[in-house]
C-alpha cells in the first residue's frame, strides 16, 4: 500500500502543512506536493493580508469559507480590479507583477486557498500596497 | 482564455447531481482544480482511478478517509482535519471519505484529469471499524 501511517505522517504520499503565525490576525500554512505549492490562509474578521506582488510566481486562489474582498493592481500598467469572493464561486488566476491583497469582510474567520508554482511570501515577494 | 497580463477569473462549474455533496470544478492550463462540499455525515468514494492522480486536503471541517489498495487489499484509515496534511492518492488505490463533523466540510483537490468522469472504477471499501471477524 502506497499510503503510509498518518500517525507518523510524512511519507511518499502524505505531506503535512507547515504553519506560519508570525503576523497577527492571519495564519498561513503551506505544503509542497511535487512542483505545486498549496497554501491555506486563515484570516480574522476585518484583517487585511497580502499587499504583495511576485516577479516570477503564478498563483491561483479561491475561497473556502467566509467572505473576502480582494483587490488587484498591475504594478506597471496600474490596471485595477476589486472582487468580492465567496466559497465555490471562482478561481482567480494571478500572473506575475499583479499585486493583490485580501480583506475578511465577514464576522467569522475566512479561509483562502492558493496553488502556486513557487512558495508564497518568499524573497521574490515585493510589498505593494493595494488595500 | 487566460489574460497573461492581468487576473483571470475562472468560474467553478457546479455539480449537484448527488444529494449531500456539491462538486465545484475548474481547469487552468491543464490542471483541474476542484472542491467538494460535504454535508455532515455524507460519504463519497468507493471507487478508484486508473489514470487520474489526485492531491487533496481538507479545506474546512474534518473527514475520515479509508484507502484500500485494490491489488494488495492493504487498508489505511486516517482522519483529515483542516490544515493538517495533503494526500496524493495513487492510481489503483480505492477510497471512501466521510464528513465526521457537525458542519459542512470541504475537500480541496487538484488532479491531472477532470473528476467524476469515465476513470471512476467502482470498488467497495469496507472501513476497518465496520468489519466483523468470524470465529
Amino acid at each position: 500500500m502506497a499510503i503510509q501511517n498518518m500517525k507518523n505522517p510524512e511519507s511518499d504520499h502524505i505531506f503535512c502543512f507547515k504553519e506560519d503565525s508570525s503576523k497577527e490576525g492571519r495564519t498561513l500554512s503551506h505544503v509542497q506536493v511535487g512542483g505545486v505549492f498549496m497554501s491555506r490562509l486563515v484570516i480574522d474578521p476585518g484583517v487585511v493580508t497580502g499587499n504583495y506582488f511576485y516577479t516570477n510566481t503564478h498563483v491561483l486562489m479561491s475561497i473556502e469559507s467566509g467572505t473576502v474582498v480582494a483587490r488587484f493592481e498591475h504594478v506597471h500598467t496600474k490596471e485595477k480590479r476589486e472582487l468580492q469572493l465567496k466559497p465555490g464561486e471562482e478561481l482567480v488566476e494571478i500572473p506575475k507583477k499583479v499585486a493583490s491583497a485580501t480583506k475578511n469582510i465577514g464576522n467569522e474567520k475566512a479561509v483562502i486557498v492558493f496553488f502556486s508554482d513557487k512558495p508564497l511570501r518568499t524573497s521574490e515577494a515585493f510589498h505593494y500596497k493595494v488595500f | 482564455m487566460s489574460n497573461q497580463n492581468f487576473i483571470t477569473v475562472h468560474p467553478f462549474a457546479l455539480d449537484h447531481s448527488t444529494a449531500g455533496r456539491v462538486l465545484f470544478a475548474s481547469e487552468v492550463g491543464g490542471v483541474h482544480v476542484s472542491r467538494i462540499e460535504f454535508e455532515p455525515g455524507f460519504e463519497l468514494g468507493h471507487h478508484y482511478h486508473k489514470e487520474t492522480l489526485v492531491t487533496c486536503y481538507t479545506g474546512i471541517g474534518s473527514l475520515c478517509v479509508v484507502f484500500e489498495d485494490v491489488v494488495t487489499k492493504a487498508q489505511q484509515e486516517i482522519r483529515m482535519d483542516a490544515g493538517g496534511c495533503a494526500i496524493q492518492i495513487p492510481t489503483h488505490v480505492a477510497f471512501t471519505m466521510k464528513s465526521i463533523g457537525s458542519s459542512t466540510a470541504s475537500l480541496v483537490l487538484f488532479s491531472n484529469k477532470k473528476l467524476n468522469t469515465d476513470d471512476n472504477y467502482i470498488y467497495e471499501v469496507t472501513p476497518p471499524s465496520d468489519q466483523t471477524s468470524t470465529p
